[in-house]
Parts: C-alpha cells; sequence; structure tokens
C-alpha cells in the first residue's frame, strides 16, 4: 500500500521525464501490476496532455498574427514612448551640463555679487533701512525715529530758551552794580554754556527747518557773545549797553513768543 | 549545438551593444528574434490574443529602457523573460483574477459537477476549458511553473533561472501544481480527487 503512494507520488516526475533510469523502471514494473496506480497514471497523463494539447492552440493561435509586420509596429510604438519622454531627459541633460562641478565657483562668484548687491541697495537706496541697532530687542520705523528726535529738538530748544530767558532777565533786571557783581562768578560762564549748547543747537534747527526759532537763537547768541566776554573791567555803561540790546531787540519779548509757538508746534 | 547556442548569443550581444547606442533597425532585429518566445508566455497567461500581444510590446518597451542593466555574459533570454513574466503577473493580478468566472457566470466547481453528471459528452474542448481555468485557480507560483513547462514548454532548468530559484523548488513546485489540477479535476475524472 504504502508503495502505491510512493509510486503515485513520482507519477507526474515519471511523466515528465524527471525520474532518474532506475526509478523510472520500478515505476514502470509497478504500474504493469497494479490495476489502481495505472488508473491514477492514466488520470495525470490525461492532465499533462490536455496541458500539452494547449500549447497546440497557441500555434493555431500565433499562425493568424503577421509576424513579420509586429516589429516594425513594436519598434515604432517603443521608440515613439522614449521619443515622448525625451524633452524631459534632454532638459536633463542640459541642466546637468550647465550645473558641472567645474562651473560651480563662478556659479557661487555670481550668488555672492548678487547678494552683496542687494544688501548695498538696500543700505544706500532706503537709508535707515538697516538703522536698527545690533542686539536691539525691539524695531521703530524710520517716520517714529524721526518724531521722536523732533520732539526732543523741540524740548532743547524750549530749554535753551528758558534757560536763555532767565539768564537775560537776571542781567537786566539787576541795579548795574549788582549786575557786576553778578558777573563775576555766573553770567559769563551761563552765557558760555548755553554759547557751546546753541552749537548743538544748530544742527537740530536745520534739520528740522525751524526757521524763526533759528533767527531768534541767533540774536541770543550774539547777545551771549556780548555776555560771555564781560570781564571784570566792565564798566557801567558797557553793561547798560548791553540791557538797551536787549530791549532794542525786544528779545524777552520774542524769546515768549517763540515758545509758546514751538509749544504749539508752529515753527 | 553549443556552438550554434554560442553564435547566437555573441549575435544577441552584439545587437544589445547597438540598442545602448539608441539603433533602432538593432531593436527591431532583436525583436524578431525573441517576439514569437515572449508572446507564447504571455498567451500562456492569458490565452486572449489582444491582451498577450500588448505585453509583447510591454516587454519589449520595458526591455528598451532597461537594456543598459544587460551587462556581457548575462542570459539574455532568461532576463527577458523574467520581464515578461512580471508583467504578465502584475497585469494578471489587475485585470484577471475573477474576471474568468465572471465571463461564463459559473464557477469552477459548478462546472465540474455538471461535467461529472454528462461525462459521456465531453468533448476535447471542454476538457481543455476545465483545465485551464483549473490552472488559473493554482497559487501563482505553481501556475507559473506549470504554463511554462506545458504551455511554453521550457526546461526545468531554464524555468529555473527565469524565476531566479533552484531546480528543487522548480521541480517541487511542478508536483504540487500536478496534484492541486488532479483534486480539482477529479470529478470531471470520474473519481475521487
Amino acid at each position: 500500500m504504502s508503495d502505491c503512494r510512493n509510486i503515485q507520488n513520482d507519477l507526474a516526475a515519471y511523466l515528465s521525464g524527471d525520474l532518474s533510469g532506475d526509478s523510472a523502471l520500478s515505476v514502470k514494473e509497478h504500474l504493469a501490476m497494479c490495476p489502481k496506480c495505472k488508473n491514477e497514471f492514466e488520470n495525470i497523463k490525461k492532465i499533462l496532455d490536455g496541458a500539452d494539447s494547449l500549447h497546440d492552440d497557441i500555434r493555431k493561435v500565433m499562425a493568424t498574427i503577421d509576424w513579420d509586420a509586429l516589429p516594425g509596429r513594436i519598434t515604432q510604438a517603443v521608440f515613439d514612448k522614449e521619443k515622448a519622454a525625451r524633452p524631459e531627459t534632454k532638459a536633463r541633460t542640459f541642466w546637468k551640463a550647465v550645473f558641472q562641478p567645474r562651473w560651480r565657483p563662478v556659479y557661487a562668484g555670481v550668488a555672492a555679487g548678487l547678494v552683496l548687491g542687494v544688501i548695498l541697495t538696500l543700505v544706500f537706496l532706503k537709508p535707515g533701512a538697516l538703522r536698527t541697532p545690533p542686539g536691539a530687542k525691539y524695531y521703530a520705523s524710520n517716520e517714529f525715529i524721526d518724531r521722536v528726535e523732533f520732539q526732543m529738538a523741540k524740548r532743547e530748544t524750549l530749554d535753551y530758551l528758558e534757560r536763555s530767558e532767565y539768564l537775560i532777565l537776571d542781567f537786566i533786571q539787576s541795579p548795574p552794580g549788582k549786575a557786576q557783581l553778578l558777573q563775576k562768578d555766573q553770567p559769563a560762564q551761563k552765557a558760555k554754556d548755553l554759547l557751546s549748547k546753541k552749537r548743538y543747537l544748530n544742527q537740530q534747527l536745520d534739520r528740522f527747518q525751524m526757521a524763526k526759532a533759528k533767527e531768534i537763537c541767533n540774536q541770543i547768541e550774539f547777545l551771549f557773545l556780548e555776555l560771555s566776554q564781560i570781564s571784570e573791567e566792565l564798566t557801567a555803561d558797557e553793561i547798560e549797553k548791553i540791557q538797551k540790546l536787549v530791549d532794542q531787540k525786544q528779545l524777552l519779548l520774542k524769546i515768549k513768543l517763540l515758545k509758546k509757538e514751538i509749544e504749539k508746534s508752529e515753527v | 549545438m553549443e556552438r550554434i547556442k554560442e553564435h547566437l548569443h555573441d549575435d544577441t550581444w552584439s545587437l544589445v551593444q547597438k540598442i545602448k547606442q539608441g539603433d533602432r533597425e538593432a531593436f527591431m532585429t532583436l525583436t524578431r528574434m525573441y517576439q514569437k518566445k515572449v508572446f507564447v508566455l504571455t498567451y500562456s497567461f492569458f490565452r486572449n490574443k489582444e491582451d498577450a500581444l500588448d505585453l509583447v510590446q510591454e516587454t519589449f518597451l520595458r526591455l528598451y529602457q532597461k537594456i543598459n542593466t544587460f551587462e556581457k555574459g548575462g542570459n539574455f533570454e532568461g532576463w527577458m523573460l523574467q520581464i515578461a513574466k512580471n508583467l504578465c503577473i502584475d497585469y494578471y493580478r489587475k485585470n484577471y483574477g475573477k474576471r474568468r468566472e465572471l465571463e461564463s457566470g459559473k464557477t469552477v466547481e459548478e462546472l465540474n459537477i455538471a461535467d461529472a453528471r454528462a461525462e459521456e459528452t465531453h468533448s476535447a474542448s471542454d476538457f481543455k476549458e476545465i483545465l485551464t481555468r483549473c490552472v488559473d485557480k493554482l497559487a501563482e507560483r505553481q501556475r507559473t511553473i506549470f504554463i511554462m513547462r506545458h504551455y511554453n514548454q521550457m526546461k526545468n532548468e531554464e524555468i529555473a533561472q527565469v524565476l531566479n530559484i533552484s531546480l528543487g523548488t522548480v521541480k517541487s513546485l511542478h508536483f504540487k501544481a500536478i496534484q492541486n489540477l488532479r483534486a480539482l479535476i477529479g470529478p470531471y475524472l470520474g473519481c475521487e480527487g
């Protein structure tokens, strides 16, 4: 019985010609004396013959095909498809040629030049574009900074006018003798301080086009120039001359008016 | 015989070299040489002339695209049939499967029962139809080997090379394919599976 099972397992190989001489002989001898295995042999043979007969069907179908024309059609189709895909390939080849390693230093130089050009353009064509101080934790627009600087200039001018007013008042309201006394320690020094402040103020006045303020400040400056040259030997006549100058120019009145105008931002 | 094979091998290699340079005529010559071999394989899978011809064209297109990967000394026929086989399996998975059963409206089992009842009237074409439907039911590797062995009439060694498996595996899978077919066709043969 187990002999039959072994033989039946070998039937496919036997029919396919895959068994060696001895094995094939033992299968052949067994089939001659075992009807059951012989029947199984016939069944498998029928399957394999059927499968092989399909090959004949393939041959019949193949007889209906024009094999001489087919290679031409296939070649045409293949090369057409390749041609359709070629523009992309060409483009790739072009970029490969463009980005050859030997050209890379040139491209790097061009790129660096472009970046530098953009930065310089920003710096020179748009003043203040890069004004933000390094490390600043906030950002202010140019307009905002201009506004703040203008306000500061106004305050500086007002401060200058106020201090000038007090100094002039101190001087002209003092009696000649006392004025001379005061001059020893204060007016000359104060005038010098205010003159140096005026030098700084000039820039601000020019920048913000405060023309009227500048004119009055110039008159005050002239006065302070006189004051700064006051010495101990100053005579009562000289002091009177300066007081007259203040009166003639109506400096105190002008200072008051100018202060009001600046406060109203009409300068 | 060996000398003829060697000569053919040299001819193929010189054609391959020309095709690598984009030679159209060489490609057409190569197609002419191998078109029937490829067709037998693709037709065996689908038993549909139009699908088989489409797959032949697809095989040669793929071959042209991959020609630069083929090197001297390689088995060109095996390489080409491997491309064809892979395309067939992909195409079969996408387009066949249930399709054959839907075409007739009957399952293989139903066909077997019907045929077993009218055993005397069976014709050879009925048997072929059942056999091909049963081959479709086989597992993928068994089916591929059975087709190559019996429809394409390839030797076990060639199949092993194309499928990149051992000779023993080919024999084993072929044996299993026959056993399974025997079980499926049993009722038609008038005996138990």
